[in-house]
């Protein structure tokens, strides 16, 4: 499946991205270049090819790993995309965390208490969280807890006075390896607001699929034989009934990580996150091929890999569930 | 005779309801002896279940509630226990077995670690001899096939997992276990099988059984004594001996004659005419009486009591009572 989904993904990005009206000479030489100049390098950036030669040109360079140049800056892409990627991870990354936890949490006590007022309480925190904008939540949060409260930092990864050499571009773990527990400090104050912006929306969306789930699992016989033996209330929740009542909330989970990857352009716009999302929407604007095609590229691969991690989940949730035995 | 290990009296569980209140379980008298088996008989609906997930503390309250009368374990009233105090009881003084084998074991956890799971919320001790005693409980119901504690449920048959159940059951070695339906999901061949090991472990553990069934052959074979339900109420109560060969209830009659028995021919088996009353809305008087072909005026409006007939034989009945029944037409002997 991995494959085939990586080539037509490969296809439609180069596409749309060739559709896109206006050319990647004119955004970098300006509006007022002269046609000869346009043209050379048009012609040195083989923007005059026929489509299908361009394109193969892309996957021949894209199996060797070779993933293009930016436009802008002359940097490969492959080499370039490394910083915002990591950035992008570990947001979603905190923002998940922080959506399984209370989603999760929210979704069964709501369960548990099904048609009490914690329960109806607990929905309407969810429908709240669905329904409310992430471009709204990030500014109030900067109001009230950045600006009113001082509290938390509104933007950017870590403060800049800090002195701090990247390794693997992921702070926590570079904080963690150098040892340096300042910057860990403060890269974990930087997090709390955008990830906490990030992960309303899927908490929602975690702790409605949570509570469904749990409402049927908790009905089942083997809950009432759990009770019948003198398990626990806790562990009969937690234990016996979350693993049957995690498949669909594994899939959830899966699909809204693939979509944070990608799709964080709003919060990291306003927080000023240097992430994957904001990379790319400056390639776009700079008409710069390389990075858009190659960016979308490889959000969509990991988009895959988590789809196909929680595939593989599924089975060792279930035991019900195996892969390739007919 | 010595303390009953189960002694039910006047026992009440009613549902709220927002259609109205149903009265499940309406003054029950029921009492299960050290050792003893015990059949529970009624159709569906009549609060046999009720009653018995009452005596495990499994019923949901609310919209359940007790009402009155008490459950009692040698001596200790259940009904007003708190749920710390249930799950010391549950699995290890009391255990329950259900009628849906295939649903009532954990799909997602090794039946090694469901059993193992039952002994270490009772029992002190390490893991290693958790697993030793799961085999060894697996062995007494049957299963002595290798690796078995790893498996999962749906690698096993039906009648496997009931006996896993059975195996689950009785790993603590509870004073009374309650059986609900045990065999009714199961093949013919495979019934045989689970009531020939209850009945064995019955004799060789002494763990007292409350069987509760609509099937009175499974109540002929295993039982010592049977308590006959309708409609929420106990109508009749005897040794297994007496109930078959001398029902005095009507209710039981009918039971009795709708078994198709292979050396007469029928035409059309014999059926009790009428439905089982609707909860919310139950007859006056005696609750049997709409389908009762013996029904008197008194019938209609009088509820009668559980009359003591000798020989720890009672039936609730009008027809017993010599002064306001009319002992003529005392329906003692049943034709067929």
């Amino acid at each position: 499946m991995l494959i085939p989904v990586l080539i037509g993904m490969s296809v439609i990005t180069f596409f749309i991205v060739h559709a896109i009206p206006g050319s990647p000479a004119k955004a970098l030489l300006g509006e007022r270049a002269s046609p000869e100049a346009l043209h050379q390098l048009e012609e040195k950036m083989g923007l005059n090819d026929p489509l299908y030669i361009q394109y193969f040109n892309y996957i021949k360079n894209l199996l060797q790993g070779d993933l293009g140049t930016s436009i802008q800056t002359g940097q490969p892409v492959s080499e370039e995309i490394i910083p915002y990627l990591a950035a992008t991870f570990e947001l979603a990354l905190f923002a998940m965390v922080i959506a399984v936890f209370f989603g999760v949490n929210l979704g069964i006590f709501s369960a548990w208490r099904q048609n009490s007022s914690v329960d109806y309480l607990s929905m309407v925190i969810a429908l709240i969280g669905v329904s409310m904008p992430v471009f709204w939540l990030g500014l109030m949060e900067q109001w009230i807890f950045a600006q009113e409260l001082a509290w938390f930092p509104s933007s950017g990864r870590l403060d800049s006075r800090l002195f701090f050499e990247p390794v693997t571009h992921f702070y926590f773990l570079d904080a963690l390896i150098q040892g340096d527990f300042v910057v860990l400090q403060d890269a974990l104050k930087h997090m709390v607001l955008p990830a906490v912006a990030l992960g309303t929306i899927p908490m929602a969306i975690i702790a409605r699929m949570t509570r469904s789930s749990m409402l049927e699992v908790l009905r089942s016989d083997y809950i009432r034989t759990a009770r019948a033996k003198g398990v626990g209330e806790l562990l009969i929740i937690y234990k016996h009934a979350l693993k049957n009542a995690l498949i669909p909330i594994v899939t959830v989970f899966g699909l809204q990580m693939g979509l944070l990857l990608g799709g964080a352009i709003l919060t990291e716009t306003i927080f000023s996150w240097p992430g994957v999302g904001r990379y790319l929407y400056d390639a776009i604007h700079a008409r710069d091929y390389a990075v858009v095609q190659s960016g979308i590229l490889v959000v969509a691969t990991i988009f895959v890999l988590i789809n196909l991690i929680v595939d593989l989940l599924y089975a060792w949730i279930d035991p019900r569930i195996q892969y390739g035995k007919e | 005779m010595a303390e009953p290990l189960l002694d039910i009296s006047e026992f009440r569980m009613y549902f709220h309801t927002e259609k109205g209140v149903v009265k499940a379980v309406d003054g029950v008298d029921l009492t299960v002896h050290e050792g003893e088996v015990v059949g529970l008989v009624g159709e569906s609906g009549c609060g046999k279940s009720v009653t018995s997930l009452s005596v495990m503390g499994l019923v949901p309250q609310p919209p359940g509630k007790v009402e009155g009368g008490s459950i009692r374990l040698t001596g200790k009233d259940l009904t007003h226990l708190r749920q710390r105090e249930w799950q010391r009881i549950r699995g290890n003084d009391i255990s329950m077995i259900f009628q849906e084998p295939m649903t009532s074991l954990n799909p997602v956890f090794t039946i090694g670690d469901q059993i193992v799971e039952a002994l270490q919320k009772h029992q002190k001790i390490s893991k290693k001899e958790a697993k030793k005693r799961a085999g060894e409980a697996l062995k007494e119901v049957g299963i002595s096939r290798k690796g078995i504690l790893g498996e999962y449920p749906h690698q096993l048959s039906g009648g496997m997992r009931q006996r896993v159940m059975i195996a689950m059951a009785m790993v603590c070695r509870p004073k009374l276990l309650i059986a609900d339906e045990p065999t009714t999901a199961l093949d013919v061949t495979i019934q045989a099988q689970i009531l020939d090991l209850m009945r064995r472990l019955n004799e060789e553990t002494g763990t007292a059984i409350l069987m509760i069934t609509h099937d009175l052959g499974v109540v002929a074979e295993m039982c010592d004594r049977v308590v006959v339900m309708y409609a929420g109420e106990v109508v009749e109560k005897a040794d297994v001996k007496t109930l078959f060969q001398d029902p005095r209830h009507p209710y039981t009659q009918g039971l009795l004659k709708s078994i198709p028995q292979l050396d007469k021919r029928f035409d059309r088996l014999y059926s009790i005419p009428g439905n089982v009353p609707d909860p919310r809305k139950m007859p006056e008087g005696c609750r049997f009486s709409p389908r009762c072909e013996f029904a008197k005026d008194i019938c209609m409006t009088q509820k009668p009591d559980l009359l003591d007939l000798g020989k720890s034989h009672f039936s609730r009945c009008w027809l017993h009572d010599e002064k306001k029944g009319d002992a003529d037409r005392d329906p003692i002997t049943v034709t067929t």
